[in-house]
C-alpha cells in the first residue's frame, strides 16, 4: 500500500493542498470558480496543522475506526487496503471521529455523514501530492511486514 | 516545454521554440510550466498582502480563516485585488505622460506647434494640482455630467490615486464604492493618455497611416541592429534614430510606438515572444524601458553576446549624449559579434499602421451602422498572454468579427499580432471581411486595411475615436453599438484601460478573467452596478470557450441600433 | 483446530475475521441464540426513528458466514460449557467438541422490579426484537415513558420524539446520562432536549405501570400520573454468565481476561460486553459495553486463538450522540471523587469541554458542541502519555495532531505502530 508523506521542511502551509482537494473531491462541479460558491461548502479532507505539517488519513494498520463504526461504513479497499468511507450507509454517529488518532475526520453536519481522506482511492494519483508546489508531500510505499486487518468487502464502489 | 497545446499561432516564433527546446534555453513559455499549478486563492482574487498581520487569504472550505485578520471578507479582498491593478495601471499612463513632459520642458526636443505644446503642458501641471484640465472640456457633456453625478470625475491625480491607494490599507468600504474609486484612478490613466497623444502631435507633427513590415523577416544581417523594448520618452526615440541616421544602423521596436516621426522603429514581433528576436542573432543591442518587458533579457541576452543598455536608470544624464552613448555601443558590439552567426528566417507580413482618429470619417461609419452595413463597432485591445496560444484569440476572434461585419480597431501590440496575420494588410481587405464591412472600409480609403490600428497605448488614437464618435451622433456612447475586447490581456495597463473604457459606456470583454472571482459579489458588481452607473458591464468570463464562441459574445452584446 | 464462538454480534464477528485472516481452512462454528444475524444494536434507534431501514441495520452482508466458511447455528441457545472435554451443550443436548472457545454471550438488561412490568406495551430495550415491537406499535403510540436516564433510554426517547410521540423521561439521579455526563454537559443536554419537547424529570423514579392488559399510564413516587401507551425500561445491561456457573471460569462482575483477552482456563477466550478487562481510565479491572471495545476484544481473541501472539492494552467507556444538532462525546472517568484527579473545565455559550487528569495522564473527558478531533484526546487516554505541558492547547478551539509530534517524540515506545513512523520521509520515530 502506497502512503502520502510529509517533508516538514518543504511545507510552507500555502493551502494549496487542502483547496484542490476541496475542489476535486469535495465539490460537485470540479472547477475551481464554481466550486469555491458551491453550497453545501465542500469539505477538505487533508488539514494544514501545527505548523507546517500536512495531516491525511494514515490508513492503519489495525484501523480504529473500522472497529468503531457500527454499520460497516467504514471499510477496506480489498485489493489495497486503503481505509474509505462508504457514504450511502453512513448516519452521522460521529464513533469513528471519537476515535481517529489523528484527528482526521471531519464529522460533516451539512453532508450528513463522515468525510476523511481515502488517498485518491479511485483516481490515478492523490490530488494533493500533485498539486503541492514544492513537493513537501511524497506517495511512497508503506514499509515491509505491514498488513491490514478489518471489513474489505468485495462489491466496494 | 511539454505541453502538448501549440504554443503560438506565429511560425517563425514556433521555429525558434523548437529549437530553445533543444538547446534548453528557458523562455517564457517554460517558466509558465514550472509554475503550474498557480496558487488558487491568488487566481481568485482572495488574498491580500497589504499589510505585515498577514499574509491573509480568504479559504473558500474552512471556516476559521474566512476573513482577512484585519477584516477584510472575501468580497473586499476580491475588489481589492482588482483596484491594485487598476491603480498600477493607470500610474503606467501616467509615467509615460510626465516623462515625455518633463523631456519637453527640459527643452530636449523642438516642438513643431510650439503653442499648443505649451498649452498642453499648462494642463499636465494642473493634472498634478486640482486637475480642472482644458482637455477635459473636449470630452462630451454627457459622459463628464455623468462621471461628476456618480463621483468618478478625474479631478487630479491626489483624488483619482492616492486615495484610491489607501483604501487598499482599510477604512470602512463596500464593494460598490471601492469599484467606483478604482474607475475614478482609471479614468485619470485616461486622461493621461489624452494628454500624451496630443502633447506627442504638438511636439511631432500629425502622423499618417504608413505601410510597415513587421516579423523577424525584417531584421537586417549584416549591419547593426538596435531593437527599442518597451516605453520610454519618444525624446529619446528620436535622438537616438537622429544618431543613427547615415550611419547604416537599423532601429527597430518590440512593444514599443513605431512612429515619432519622422522615424519608423517597424515592429520586428509583440509582447509573447519578445524574447525570440535575441534567437536570430542578428541584434546587437537593445535599449529597454521598464513597461512591459521581461526582466529575462537581460539572462538572454548574455548568451547571444547581445548588449543591454536599460533607460530608467538614476542620474541617466541628457537625452543626446544617452542617445549617442547607445549608438557607438552598438557599432562596438557590431564589430565584437561578427562571430556570432545570424539566422533570419526570411518571413514578414506588411501592414498599414499609424492611423489617428482624425483619419476616420466618423460620419462614415455612424451612417453604416444606421443602413445596417454593419454590425457595430469592436476595439480590440490587449496584447499575448502565456495562457493562450500566442495570437490565437486575437486573430481568430478579429476574423470571425470581420467575417460578420463587424469594424474593428485595435491598439497596441494588439495591432502588431494582427498585422502578422495579414489583417492590416489592404491588399487582403476584402478575403477577410463580409461584403458590409468591406464596402465600408473601401468608402474610408483606398489604403484602410480590415482591421484599423488606432496607434500604441502611448496615443489616444481609440479614446478620440469614441470621443469623436460620441459628439458626431450627439449621444451618450452607452447609445453605440461598440464593443470592447481583450482576448490575450496581460499588463496592469490594460485592467485600467479596460475599467475607463466601462467608464465611457462600452462593454468590455476581458480574457484571461480577472481576479475577483472569488467574490460572487465583485462580479455581479461589475455588471449591474456598472451598466447602472455608466451604462456599459465589465463582464468577468470563467467558463472555457472556443473563439467561436467569444466571437458570438461579442457581437450579441452590440446593440440593436 | 475447531473453533467455537459463543455469540454473533460485534465480538463474536470480528473473532471471526481475525482468525480468518491468518487460518482459512480449520471449521468454525458460531452459536448465537439470536434468530437475526450481525446486527448493530447501535442502530437499534435509529431503525425506530425511521431513518434506516431494518436490512440497513446489518453491519456485514447475509454472505458473511458462508464467504468465511462458518458454520452458524442462528437462534439456539448453549445451555452449558464443559472445559474438561472441551465441549459445549446446547439446550436440547447436543454437544460440540471445541479446540478454542470464545465466549461472546454480551450482555442482557437488568431488570427493574416494578409492579406491572409484564404488561403488553412495556419493552426493555436490548435487542432487534425489542425495536421490532415498537416500530409496530409507534403509529397507535401518543405518549410514551422513558424509565431510566442512561444512554439506550435517552437514545429510544429520542428516536420517538422523531417520530413525532410525546416523550417523558423520568430520571431517578438528578440529571439524566449519570454515568457518562457531569452536570454541565447534562443541563446542557437536557436543555436541547426540553427545547424540543421533551419532558424531563429528573429525581423522580416509577412505582407503579398502570392499566388493564396493555399499558395506560404510570405513577411516579410523588403520586403523580402519567398517561402513556408505551413504557421504555432502560435501567442498564449485565453480562451473561449464567451458563457459566457450574465451571472453573473466573467471573467477577464479568468473566476475567487477560492481556491476550484469554480466560483462567486455557483455550477459553472470551471477548466483548461478556468480558472483564483492564480499565485504561479507573486502572482496575472492569466491564465497558461499548462497541468499539467489542471489535477490538474480539479481534485480540481471534487473533491470539489462531496462534499469533498480540496483547490487549485494555478498555474504557466512550460513548458519542448527536441530539438535534448538538454533538457530544464522552470517555473515561467523568465525575471526579477524591483528589488523585485534576479536573479543567471551559464552558462557552454552546459548547463544553472538561478534562479530567490524574498524575498527568488524560483518564477522562466531555465535549459538547465542538467534538472534531476528540479521537486525539481517546487516543492519549489509551496510550497513558504525561500530557501535563498540553493541557491549555488541548482544552483550545486549535487541537490538531501536528502540535503533538514532539509528546510523541518524547514517548516513542508507545505510539509504535506503523502508521506514526510514516508520517514523515525524515524519522520523527524511529523503531526503537
Amino acid at each position: 500500500m502506497k502512503v502520502i508523506k510529509v517533508d516538514p521542511d518543504k511545507c510552507t502551509q500555502c493551502h494549496t493542498c487542502d483547496l484542490w482537494c476541496g475542489i476535486e473531491i469535495g465539490s460537485e462541479r470540479k472547477e475551481l470558480n464554481d466550486a469555491i460558491h458551491e453550497k453545501p461548502q465542500p469539505v477538505p479532507r487533508v488539514y494544514v496543522e501545527g505548523s507546517n505539517f500536512p495531516l491525511h488519513c494514515r490508513h492503519c494498520e489495525v484501523a480504529p475506526c473500522i472497529d468503531a463504526c457500527p454499520n460497516g461504513t467504514m471499510r477496506r479497499d480489498p485489493t489495497t487496503g486503503l481505509v474509505y468511507v462508504y457514504e450511502p450507509t453512513c448516519i452521522a454517529c460521529w464513533m469513528c471521529v471519537m476515535v481517529c488518532p489523528f484527528g482526521i475526520i471531519a464529522p460533516s453536519a451539512s453532508f450528513h455523514t463522515a468525510v476523511k481522506c481515502d488517498r485518491c482511492r479511485n483516481m490515478e494519483y492523490p490530488i494533493c501530492v500533485d498539486v503541492c508546489p514544492t513537493k513537501a508531500l511524497v506517495l511512497e510505499e508503506r514499509e515491509e511486514g505491514a498488513t491490514w486487518y478489518g471489513y474489505a468487502p468485495k462489491r466496494s464502489y | 516545454m511539454d505541453f502538448v497545446q501549440r504554443k503560438t499561432e506565429d511560425s517563425v516564433v514556433d521555429y525558434f521554440l523548437k529549437e530553445a527546446a533543444e538547446k534548453e534555453i528557458p523562455l517564457v513559455w517554460d517558466r509558465y510550466e514550472g509554475s503550474l499549478p498557480q496558487c488558487g486563492f491568488c487566481e481568485t482574487g482572495l488574498n491580500c498582502r497589504d499589510c505585515l498581520q498577514g499574509p491573509c487569504i480568504s479559504h473558500p472550505f474552512r471556516d476559521q480563516n474566512k476573513v482577512g485578520v484585519c477584516g477584510k471578507d472575501k468580497d473586499i479582498l476580491a475588489v481589492h485585488s482588482f483596484v491594485r491593478l487598476v491603480v498600477q495601471g493607470a500610474m503606467g499612463y501616467l509615467d509615460q505622460l510626465t516623462d515625455f513632459a518633463r523631456g519637453v520642458e527640459a527643452k530636449e526636443g523642438s516642438p513643431k506647434r510650439k503653442q499648443e505644446a505649451d498649452k498642453i503642458l499648462k494642463d499636465i501641471q494642473k493634472i498634478l494640482g486640482n486637475g480642472d484640465i482644458e482637455v477635459m472640456k473636449k470630452f462630451p457633456k454627457t459622459l463628464t455630467d455623468g462621471w461628476k453625478a456618480t463621483g468618478v470625475y478625474p479631478d487630479g491625480i491626489a483624488s483619482a490615486l492616492f486615495k484610491v491607494s489607501q483604501k487598499l490599507d482599510g477604512g470602512v468600504g463596500n464593494v460598490e464604492e471601492t469599484l467606483l474609486w478604482a474607475f475614478k484612478g482609471a479614468l485619470m490613466g485616461c486622461v493621461a493618455q489624452v494628454l500624451q497623444g496630443r502633447l506627442k502631435t504638438s511636439v511631432f507633427g500629425d502622423p499618417a497611416p504608413t505601410n510597415v513590415e513587421v516579423n523577424l523577416g525584417v531584421l537586417p544581417k549584416d549591419i547593426p541592429v538596435v531593437l527599442l523594448y518597451g516605453h520610454f520618452s519618444p525624446l529619446l526615440k528620436l535622438k537616438i534614430a537622429d544618431a543613427a541616421k547615415g550611419k547604416k544602423i537599423k532601429v527597430m521596436g518590440v512593444c514599443t510606438d513605431s512612429f515619432v516621426a519622422p522615424y519608423i522603429f517597424p515592429p520586428v514581433t509583440n509582447y509573447g515572444s519578445q524574447e525570440i528576436p535575441l534567437m536570430t542573432g542578428a541584434v546587437d543591442l537593445i535599449v529597454i524601458g521598464d513597461q512591459c518587458v521581461n526582466p529575462s533579457l537581460a539572462e538572454l541576452a548574455k548568451i547571444w553576446k547581445v548588449e543591454v543598455v536599460p533607460t530608467e536608470v538614476l542620474n541617466r544624464g541628457g537625452l543626446s549624449s544617452f542617445a549617442k552613448e547607445i549608438v557607438e555601443k552598438a557599432q562596438e558590439a557590431f564589430k565584437a559579434r561578427s562571430e556570432v552567426s545570424r539566422n533570419i528566417p526570411n518571413i514578414k507580413e506588411s501592414g498599414v499602421m499609424g492611423f489617428s482618429a482624425k483619419d476616420i470619417d466618423v460620419n462614415k461609419v455612424a451612417k453604416a451602422v444606421a443602413d445596417g452595413k454593419i454590425k457595430g463597432i469592436a476595439i480590440l485591445a490587449g496584447c499575448n498572454n502565456v495562457k493562450f496560444t500566442q495570437d490565437h484569440e486575437i486573430v481568430s476572434i478579429a476574423r470571425e468579427l470581420l467575417k460578420k461585419d463587424v469594424f474593428c480597431v485595435s491598439e497596441g501590440c494588439a495591432s502588431v499580432g494582427l498585422a502578422k496575420f495579414g489583417l492590416l494588410n489592404s491588399k487582403q481587405r476584402d478575403v477577410n471581411c463580409g461584403k458590409g464591412l468591406s464596402a465600408l472600409l473601401a468608402s474610408l480609403g483606398k489604403n484602410v486595411p480590415a482591421v484599423v490600428d488606432l496607434g500604441s497605448c502611448e496615443n489616444s488614437g481609440v479614446t478620440d475615436f469614441l470621443l469623436s464618435m460620441s459628439s458626431a451622433g450627439k449621444k451618450h456612447l452607452k447609445e453605440f453599438p461598440i464593443v470592447a475586447c481583450f482576448p490575450e490581456a496581460n499588463r496592469t495597463k490594460a485592467v485600467a484601460r479596460a475599467a475607463w473604457t466601462v467608464a465611457m459606456g462600452v462593454p468590455t470583454y476581458f480574457w484571461p478573467f480577472l481576479p475577483v472571482t472569488g467574490s460572487q459579489k465583485t462580479i455581479d458588481t461589475l455588471s449591474g452596478f456598472c451598466e447602472e452607473k455608466f451604462g456599459a458591464k465589465l463582464h468577468v468570463v470563467t467558463q472555457k470557450m472556443e473563439y467561436k464562441e467569444k466571437a458570438e459574445l461579442l457581437v450579441r452584446s452590440l446593440k440593436k441600433v | 483446530m475447531r473453533y467455537i464462538i459463543i455469540g454473533g454480534s460485534a465480538a463474536g464477528v470480528s473473532a471471526v475475521e481475525a482468525i480468518r485472516s491468518i487460518d482459512q481452512t480449520s471449521p468454525i462454528e458460531l452459536f448465537s441464540s439470536e434468530g437475526t444475524p450481525f446486527y448493530s444494536r447501535v442502530l437499534l434507534s435509529y431503525y425506530i426513528a425511521g431513518i434506516i431501514t431494518k436490512e440497513e441495520l446489518h453491519f456485514r452482508p447475509l454472505e458473511f458466514f458462508s464467504e468465511n466458511k462458518v458454520k452458524a447455528h442462528l437462534g439456539q441457545r448453549v445451555e452449558k460449557v464443559l472445559p474438561e472435554s472441551k465441549s459445549i451443550r446446547m439446550e436440547d443436548g447436543r454437544e460440540y467438541p471445541f479446540d478454542r472457545l470464545l465466549i461472546a454471550s454480551g450482555s442482557s438488561p437488568k431488570i427493574m422490579d416494578v409492579p406491572g412490568k409484564d404488561k403488553k406495551g412495556v419493552v426493555v430495550m436490548r435487542n432487534i426484537d425489542h425495536a421490532q415491537e415498537i416500530v409496530n406499535h409507534v403509529e397507535e403510540i401518543k405518549t410514551a415513558c422513558v424509565l431510566g436516564g442512561g444512554l439506550i433510554g435517552l437514545r429510544t426517547g429520542y428516536a420517538l420524539s422523531l417520530r413525532g410521540v410525546k416523550v417523558k423521561i423520568i430520571v431517578k439521579s438528578s440529571h439524566v446520562l449519570s454515568q457518562m455526563l457531569d452536570k454541565e454537559s447534562a443541563e446542557m443536554i437536557q436543555g436541547t432536549m426540553r427545547q424540543h419537547g421533551i419532558d424531563i424529570r429528573t429525581g423522580r423514579d416509577a412505582v407503579e405501570i398502570v392499566g388493564k392488559e396493555s399499558v395506560e399510564g404510570i405513577i411516579l413516587d410523588d403520586g403523580e400520573r402519567i398517561n402513556c401507551q408505551l413504557v421504555v425500561i432502560g435501567k442498564g445491561v449485565q453480562p451473561n454468565v449464567d451458563f457459566l456457573s457450574s465451571t472453573q471460569i473466573k467471573v467477577n462482575e464479568g468473566i476475567v481476561a487477560d492481556k491476550t483477552m484469554r480466560t483462567n482456563l486455557p483455550d477459553i477466550y472470551v471477548a466483548g460486553d461478556v468480558a472483564e478487562t483492564y480499565d485504561l481510565s479507573t486502572g482496575k479491572m472492569g466491564v465497558n459495553a461499548i462497541w468499539p471495545c467489542a471489535f477490538e476484544q474480539g479481534r485480540v481473541a481471534g487473533l491470539n486463538m489462531a496462534g499469533k501472539k498480540v496483547k490487549y492494552d485494555g478498555s474504557f467507556r466512550m460513548n458519542s450522540l448527536d441530539f438535534y444538532g448538538m454533538p457530544l462525546i464522552s470517555m473515561g472517568i467523568t465525575r471526579i471523587d477524591g483528589n488523585q484527579f485534576q479536573q479543567v473545565q471551559r464552558k462557552t455559550e454552546n459548547t463544553y469541554r472538561k478534562l479530567v487528569l490524574r498524575d498527568g495522564c488524560i483518564v477522562g473527558a466531555i465535549l459538547v458542541g465542538q467534538v472534531q478531533k476528540a479521537g486525539i484526546l481517546t487516543t492519549l487516554l489509551k496510550k497513558r502519555v504525561n500530557v501535563s505541558d498540553y493541557v491549555p492547547f488541548l482544552m483550545g478551539n486549535r487541537i490538531n495532531f501536528a502540535d503533538l509530534l514532539p509528546l510523541m517524540k518524547k514517548n516513542k515506545e508507545r505510539f509504535a505502530e506503523v502508521e506514526y513512523r510514516e508520517l514523515s520521509q525524515r524519522p520523527l520515530v524511529s523503531r526503537r
